[in-house]
């Protein structure tokens, strides 16, 4: 017997989610949280997703939260070469420490 | 057929050109001397041989984008004849005058002067106002190169100003003709690049006006006139010498002929109502220009601001509306084509020289080479508008066709001449008289290859100083046709 | 010969080309011989062609080379022309012009400054009459202005001829510049003329210039009268004449006093149908001729360079043709033309046999006692001196008495007159100035006389011809020109100008040989202001300098730049200001674009909410 739960309490416990990934993307300077923080709002979208697919009872939402999961693992095999550059070459994590690419 | 072919040939030349450096560094020269002087020859044949009846020399259309009314068309009638053989005997003398003075890249950059000189051949004989576009692109991208590449100090800023004031000045042109063929098909209902299609269209006054402003702006431009003239000095000093004397000797002159065969019959209402607009430009031009020209202290410089003086003329004669006026313009472009190739000429070999171009590094060059300073003095006569050389008769006319339309504009034109004499006499005194410069031991004089193509342009120039008849011919042909006079 | 008056322009050329193509490669000797003998071959066949159109009668003959250039009804055509008027011209160019090439064979030969120039010398020279003789013997006023301003190129070039000295070049450009404004004005009125009458043909044009109305004719004659004033150094244009002595001292003599500066006193004569028909130009014409006398002649009486006070002497004879040419004495004009380009070639001929003797020493108070020593020059000197005076019997004295006598009948009333022979007697006075200071007194300097035939040879022709110029082409040109109007000599007026120029040589040799004292009047304040004034040619250079030089040269110092080039400066400075502030975005901080796009984001959000 599934539980219904609403959603909107779905929605907005997605949102909360995104809420704080966004807060540690703009927070935390270790690159490492950053990409967790990134994780973090991309499977709060993969919730909102999953929730309105039920809502609708149409598979396109489960589909779409396989892309983001392909999407987030192909992002993290790129971002993880880049962090090992970074602290290769800055001997830091610290994310600001990267900012030449200024005007 | 004809002209296709040799526009392909130029363009076939400055790539054997480039790959034949290879064998040595001679060789590409070689190969650019052989494209101009066989394109000098066919040029000689086609006018001994004489035009057709519907006065042409050669044509040719194929359709290109048949769905756009895009053709192949080019047509050679007698100021195109003129032009053209004025840019083959040109390009002759870029390549001698550059001889010496280019040490890296020789293929590439007779490729580049043979690419220009395939533009301009087909700027001078398109008949497909699209066609006419793609050519003025095509000679426009070499020559930026030749700046960029094979230019004194400041070449990057003058080949990038250069650039873009004639890449922006091309895009109203461009606007223009698309904005034409528009209106043309709103008319008739068909779609047409094709320039005799396109003379008699009706076009709302207001909007001819802007039209022909779209390609006066462009032709202005590149002629140039004042106030968007600031290209040229920049352009001309840091370019190496043969492009120098490709830009002065002809690139000016695509501008000149856009106007006489564009800009003025496609909208000749408008540009008639423009007219008083278009000599007041060109009278500025002679004075601003030659006053500018008294400024300078490099040589090259000075003869480049002397070539607007000298454009002012060509602006003066064809708004003047009539056939004097146009004939001296003509004769104008032909006669400036010598006299500032050869100045330049002169600039390149100085600085070679020298290693300067500052005339207060110079004085008294007479002493040590007294074959260029006779040259020189040739050649500032001829510029300051000698009777019996070439630019008196194309001046003479210019100002005596404005005179019978607006006298006061002429008036104030003809103290241009006063202004000449200054400059250029200035240019020759500071240069080659007066107290020998202590710093300088000695400068080797022209030698032979010099010396023929200087006296070539002598030649030239004495030829249509006292017999113009053979250029007042050919362009009196094209002039007729034209139909933009009473 | 007539059929041959073509190579009377082209010999000379020839001559021109022979030396140019050379490029100064030929012996000396040839060069001289081609350089003389060109212009002595064209002097012949003149010589011949005139004789034969004198016994034949007509009143022109004309030859037609071919049309020069051909649009529409503009068809001016190379065409050599000649009338009385042109064969006088003829005359003088060639006779006089081949007589001081001769001298210049050996004033030039191994010369001081440029040895190797000899060639280039006389290429200019037999340019400049080439183009002499097309200005006279053209029919068309295109073609006379292709001569007017080859004279003034060759001008140029001879003045300059020694390049080496800065200031020659100065005085070259001054000369070509000051006499390119005059030139300006006479194209302008070649404009007007052709709208008003349809052709630059002069027969065709004065035939019909009948048509034009009086304020037309008035303004061509002022235009062409001011490309006369350039050319023949009259005020106000007349400030290049004396810097032109800077050139070789035969230069002198067939530039600046013979033939080239004579030449605007040619274009009005040819052109008097048009004077004719415009009266105020015509007086515009006399008054300059007087002014440009005046002012000359006092200038003269104060320089101590012996070339400037013959160019101010020059200037003020020429005034005298202008003023003949005004008040309608229109063959005395000529005749003063012809007699002036003896005398004064031979004046300045001399003083150049002086100058070299002296080892180019040109100041008159340097000189002194050389009467002894250098006969010849001396004796061409006086004999120049007289004629240039008007001493009864002389050339001068024919055409200045025809001139004077037709002034003191003109309308306006005896004012040219006057004006006349007060400049006759100031005339005497600088000339016996000259005289007195350089060749009587004590010596002051050594000399040697080192002129060979070729040099004093020219100078017993022209001293021949300026005693005698007179009666000979008296009756020549009666018959060309038409007869002068002679008044008896016993007229008061006629009195006058014959007794004036003898009081003034009598006064002129007490003051300036010290028998008369007048140190007290000249050293007075007002007296050394006038000098001084005088001597700076009336301040007209100042003017010009603070007028015309220095507004330009500072336009052109402080617009070196290009003023229009900081439009499109601008343009691409605030391009590239808004590409800066734009660029300080970018700061490469990633949490601050995640900031920016979060923020940018709900801004969206919220727009689109609204909506």
């Amino acid at each position: 017997m599934a539980i219904e739960v609403p959603v909107e309490q779905v929605l907005m416990v997605a949102a909360g989610l995104f809420l704080l990934g966004l807060l540690g993307v703009l927070v935390r300077r270790n690159i490492i949280f950053l990409l967790m923080s990134l994780e973090v709002m991309m499977n709060s979208a993969g919730l909102a997703f999953i929730a309105a697919g039920a809502k609708w009872g149409a598979p396109d939402g489960q589909i779409m939260f396989m892309l983001i999961l392909a999407l987030a693992a192909a992002e993290v095999a790129v971002a993880l070469g880049l962090v090992l550059q970074i602290s290769r070459r800055f001997d830091t994590l610290d994310v600001d420490a990267a900012s030449e690419l200024n005007g | 057929m004809i002209l296709f072919v040799v526009i392909l040939a130029l363009l076939a030349a400055g790539v054997v050109a480039w790959a034949s450096e290879r064998l040595s560094k001679d060789a590409p020269r070689l190969v650019s001397i052989v494209a101009f002087g066989a394109g000098l020859i066919w040029s000689a044949a086609l006018w001994l041989d004489g035009a057709d009846a519907g006065g042409l020399y050669a044509a040719m259309d194929w359709p290109w984008i048949a769905r756009f009314g895009i053709h192949l068309a080019l047509e050679m009638d007698g100021l195109s004849l003129l032009m053209v053989a004025l840019t083959m005997f040109l390009g002759i003398v870029a390549v001698v005058s550059s001889w010496d003075e280019i040490e890296s890249g020789h293929g590439f950059f007779q490729f580049n002067i043979l690419w220009v000189m395939a533009g301009v051949v087909g700027v001078f004989t398109a008949m497909d106002l699209l066609l006419f576009f793609f050519f003025w692109e095509v000679m426009l991208i070499p020559m930026y190169l030749l700046i960029a590449i094979w230019g004194h100090e400041e070449k990057a800023y003058a080949s990038m100003k250069f650039f873009l004031f004639t890449q922006i000045s091309g895009l109203l042109m461009l606007f223009a003709i698309l904005a034409l063929v528009y209106v043309h098909h709103g008319a008739t209902g068909e779609i047409t690049f094709s320039y005799k299609a396109l003379l008699g269209t009706e076009i709302d006054p207001r909007i001819a006006t802007w039209l022909m402003l779209g390609f006066f702006v462009a032709f202005a431009t590149k002629l140039p006139s004042v106030p968007v003239h600031t290209w040229l000095p920049d352009a001309h000093t840091q370019a190496p010498t043969a492009g120098s004397v490709i830009l002065a000797g002809i690139l000016l002159k695509t501008g000149a002929y856009g106007i006489i065969r564009f800009a003025v019959p496609l909208f000749p209402e408008a540009s008639a109502d423009f007219a008083l607009w278009a000599m007041l430009l060109g009278t500025v031009s002679i004075l601003y220009g030659g006053a500018m020209a008294f400024s300078q202290s490099d040589f090259k410089r000075l003869v480049a601001y002397s070539s607007i003086a000298h454009m002012g003329f060509i602006l003066l004669g064809v708004y003047a509306f009539n056939e004097l006026g146009m004939q001296g313009a003509i004769v104008t472009m032909v006669a400036h084509g010598f006299s500032t190739a050869a100045l330049f000429m002169m600039a390149g070999a100085i600085q070679q020289r020298l290693h300067t171009r500052e005339m207060s590094e110079m004085g008294g060059l007479w002493t040590h080479a007294p074959r260029m300073g006779t040259m020189t003095l040739f050649f500032v006569i001829a510029s300051v508008g000698m009777p019996g050389l070439g630019n008196f008769v194309g001046e003479f006319l210019a100002l005596l066709g404005a005179f019978q339309e607006n006298w006061l504009m002429a008036v104030v034109a003809t103290a241009g001449i006063v202004v000449a004499a200054v400059y250029g006499l200035y240019l020759m005194q500071r240069s080659f008289q007066g107290t020998p410069n202590p710093d300088i031991a000695s400068m080797r004089d022209f030698g032979l290859r010099e010396m023929s193509v200087m006296a070539a342009m002598m030649a030239g120039l004495v030829w249509v100083g006292i017999y113009p008849q053979h250029v007042l011919e050919l362009s009196n042909a094209t002039i007729q046709t034209l139909g933009v006079l009473p | 010969m007539l059929e041959y008056l073509w190579l009377v322009p082209a010999l000379p050329l020839a001559g021109f080309f022979a030396l140019f193509v050379t490029e100064g490669r030929l012996p000396d000797k040839i060069v001289a011989v081609i350089g003389a003998g060109s212009v002595g071959l064209a002097a012949l066949v003149a010589l011949g062609a005139g004789m034969e159109f004198v016994e034949s009668g007509e009143a022109s003959y004309a030859q037609v080379l071919w049309t020069w250039m051909a649009v529409g009804t503009f068809t001016p055509s190379i065409t050599l022309y000649l009338d009385p008027l042109s064969l006088v011209m003829t005359g003088v160019i060639t006779g006089v012009g081949f007589l001081i090439h001769l001298y210049a064979t050996g004033y030039m030969w191994k010369d001081h400054e440029e040895p190797e120039g000899l060639s280039r010398f006389f290429a200019y020279m037999n340019l400049f009459v080439f183009a002499m003789l097309m200005l006279v013997l053209g029919d068309n006023l295109l073609v006379l202005f292709l001569g007017w301003e080859g004279v003034g190129l060759c001008s140029y070039l001879l003045i300059g001829f020694y390049h080496r000295d800065p200031e020659n070049g100065y005085a070259a450009r001054k000369a070509f510049v000051v006499t390119r404004v005059g030139d300006t004005l006479m194209a302008i009125g070649l404009f007007l003329l052709f709208r008003e009458l349809g052709s630059l043909d002069i027969q065709t044009a004065l035939g019909d210039a009948g048509g034009l109305d009086a304020g037309m004719a008035t303004a061509i004659g002022l235009l062409l009268l001011g490309g006369a004033v350039g050319k023949s150094a009259q005020v106000p244009l007349q400030t290049w004449l004396p810097d032109a002595m800077a050139g070789p001292t035969p230069v002198s003599a067939l530039i600046h006093a013979a033939t080239m500066v004579t030449a605007g006193v040619y274009l009005i004569a040819r052109m008097k149908g048009i004077y004719d028909l415009a009266p105020i130009a015509q007086l515009a014409v006399a008054i300059v001729g007087l002014v440009t006398l005046f002012i000359s002649s006092f200038t003269a009486l104060t320089q101590t360079d012996i070339k400037r006070i013959l160019a101010y002497s020059t200037m003020s004879q020429i005034g005298y043709m202008f003023m003949a040419l005004g008040v309608g004495a229109w063959s005395a004009g000529i005749f003063h033309l012809m007699t002036h380009a003896f005398f004064k070639a031979l004046l300045f001929l001399a003083s150049g046999s002086v100058i070299l003797a002296l080892h180019h020493e040109q100041d008159i108070t340097k000189m002194g006692g050389l009467w002894r020593k250098l006969p010849v020059p001396f004796a061409s000197m006086l004999i120049g001196s007289i004629a240039l005076v008007a001493v009864p019997l002389t050339s001068g004295f024919y055409s200045k008495d025809a001139i004077l006598l037709t002034a003191w009948e003109h309308d306006t009333g005896p004012w040219f007159w006057a004006g006349g022979v007060l400049a006759a007697l100031m005339t005497a006075l600088y000339t016996t100035r000259m005289m007195v200071v350089a060749f009587l007194g004590e010596t002051k300097t050594e000399s040697h006389d080192a002129s060979r035939i070729n040099m004093w040879g020219p100078l017993v022709v022209l001293a021949m011809l300026s005693i005698g110029g007179g009666w000979l082409t008296f009756s020549v040109l009666d018959d060309l020109l038409g007869a002068i109007d002679h008044i008896p000599h016993t007229h008061p007026a006629a009195l006058v100008t014959v007794v004036l120029p003898l009081l003034g040589i009598l006064l002129g040799y007490f003051v300036f040989s010290g028998r008369m004292n007048v140190n007290s009047l000249v050293e007075s304040s007002l007296g050394g202001a006038l000098r001084r004034f005088w001597q700076s040619g009336w301040a007209f250079d100042w003017v010009y300098d603070r007028a015309f030089v220095k507004p330009f040269l500072w336009v052109a110092r402080v617009n070196k730049g290009d003023v229009v080039d900081l439009l499109f400066r601008i343009t691409a400075a605030v391009t590239r200001g808004l590409h800066h502030i734009g660029a300080l975005t970018q700061t490469g901080r990633l949490r601050w674009y995640a900031a920016n796009m979060a923020i940018g984001l709900i801004v969206v959000v919220l727009i689109v909410a609204s909506v």
